[in-house]
């Protein structure tokens, strides 16, 4: 058997010890649960809302997730006391036909940054489809803010080794890689080197589309080095209650996102930057690309442009990607055949076992032995495997 | 039908490029969907980024590589065609 993916429980242990977020989300369901009340937690990792929502009096609480970590609720809600009181599904909030629909709704599927995968998606989808009419939505707001940051140990990873190595070997090919290449970070407060701006206001409450644009204008307070833009948020999961992950704030289990320049900027408190910023859901997940137009003292004309992207960060093959245009026509191949003949096989009758001996009678040389064709089987298996039965599939993703 | 080699062409501000050696996938961030290029429609879409105009491209590829003017005319015609068809490149 394969080992299974996802988050494992020390991390999601990380994720309820992890303040002031946690602390916060406390606070706003404690606001809003009413005697009786129905809870949909998505995202619900071990469930530790699903138990809080209990705690504070919520009627019933149906706790979806997609990871096993779910499992553990089922123990943890007997534990105390709540077993006949939550419900758990384990799959994802887009596939869960609610039989009743949500009082409250409380969730964190954000990543790095809520611009992550499919969380706005999931969101908006909770909010049409399993959110009860004046229903409470937690969190409420996320608004993104930015700065410019002199970060020389972040600036030096977009340079070195790609310009600067101590085997005087070139090695530039791959710092347009390098300088495309949006991460994760955790800087403090001294990094920052211009005023804050706000970059979009994400509320949950009426946001329809997953994607986000701005404009900004930036200048260093100070004669500075500037490595890129640092991007952070600041929650709001209920009125006054909330946190954030900015610099010199505790460091969470999300985390800053900074954008590097191609090269560090040494800028004067006169010159400006101005960033064209955007974050595209493509595909599953978010490309940003950053136009900055480089302004000296009070000039009319950029003195320098970038358009950067993190697109651009990925190496792609153009074999690989011409597979998958729409003018491509695939060639038949062994591996398609067997696959093909393991899924014909797959008719509600029989095991996991006949049905690899069976494929290792027409295909004898497929596989080195028994137990590789039973773990191929039974991973073919598991990927088309309806978990919630035909019915549930609903969802829009 | 208009020519495409008459027009005014430049990139879409949605698409982005990444290049491999002399090869180069686009994607449209406003569709989603992604394009590849050979060595040669790299040199014509490096050129439009650089502000060229297709006969300023076209001219360059047939000095720089062993090609008849008719062949590297009849392939920009459908490589141009084929990027405004998928809204990588817009007539300005």
């Amino acid at each position: 058997m394969h080992k299974p993916t996802g988050y494992s429980v020390r991390s999601f242990g990380g994720m309820i010890t992890s303040e002031p977020r946690m602390s916060a989300y406390d606070a706003a369901l404690r606001a809003a649960i009413t005697p009786g009340c129905h809870v949909i937690d998505i995202g619900a990792g071990t469930g530790i809302f699903s138990l809080l929502a209990c705690k504070y009096g919520a009627g019933h609480v149906t706790a979806i997730e997609p990871a096993d970590g779910i499992l553990l609720l089922k123990d943890m809600a007997k534990a105390n006391g709540w077993a006949d009181r939550i419900t758990v599904f384990q799959g994802l909030s887009t596939e869960h036909v609610p039989q009743r629909k949500a009082d409250v709704i409380v969730s964190d599927t954000r990543g790095i940054m809520p611009l992550f995968e499919h969380h706005i998606d999931t969101i908006v989808d909770a909010r049409e489809r399993l959110l009860a009419p004046g229903g409470i939505q937690i969190p409420m707001r996320d608004t993104l803010r930015a700065a410019l940051v002199n970060t020389p140990k972040e600036g030096a990873a977009v340079t070195e080794p790609w310009l600067r190595n101590r085997y005087d070997l070139d090695m530039a090919a791959g710092h347009p890689y390098a300088a495309n290449n949006y991460c994760k970070v955790y800087l403090e407060a001294d990094s920052i080197v211009s005023d804050v701006r706000d970059v979009a206001v994400l509320d949950y409450r009426t946001i329809t589309d997953p994607g986000m644009s701005a404009s900004l204008s930036l200048s260093p307070t100070a004669e500075e080095t500037v490595h890129g833009l640092l991007i952070w948020f600041d929650a709001e999961l209920a009125e006054g209650v909330g946190f954030s992950n900015a610099p010199g704030e505790p460091q969470l289990v999300y985390g800053q996102s900074f954008l590097p320049f191609e090269r560090p900027q040494n800028l004067a408190p006169d010159d400006r930057i101005e960033i064209d910023l955007k974050a595209t859901l493509v595909d599953g997940d978010y490309v940003w690309t950053w136009a900055t137009r480089i302004y000296r003292a009070h000039a009319d004309q950029p003195e320098s442009v970038f358009r950067q992207s993190s697109f651009k960060s990925h190496l792609i093959s153009p074999d690989r990607l011409a597979r998958r245009a729409d003018s491509y026509v695939p060639s038949p191949s062994r591996s398609h055949a067997l696959d093909a003949h393991i899924l014909s096989l797959i008719d509600g009758s029989l095991s996991l076992r006949q049905i690899a001996d069976a494929a290792m009678d027409k295909f004898p040389k497929a596989f080195g032995d028994p137990k590789v064709a039973l773990d191929h089987v039974a991973r073919l298996a598991e990927r088309y495997h309806e978990r919630h039965g035909p019915d549930a599939s609903k969802g829009n993703r | 039908m208009t020519d495409p080699l008459t027009l005014s062409v430049t990139p879409s501000e949605d698409s982005v490029d990444s290049t491999v050696g002399n090869e180069t996938v686009i994607l449209h961030l406003g569709n989603g969907t992604y394009y590849g290029l050979d060595p040669i429609g790299t040199v014509i879409w490096e050129g439009l980024k650089a502000g060229q105009d297709l006969s300023e491209i076209r001219a360059a590829i047939v000095a720089g590589y062993n090609v008849s003017e008719d062949v590297v005319e009849a392939d920009m015609r459908r490589f141009v065609s084929d990027l405004l068809e998928h809204d990588i490149l817009v007539a300005t």
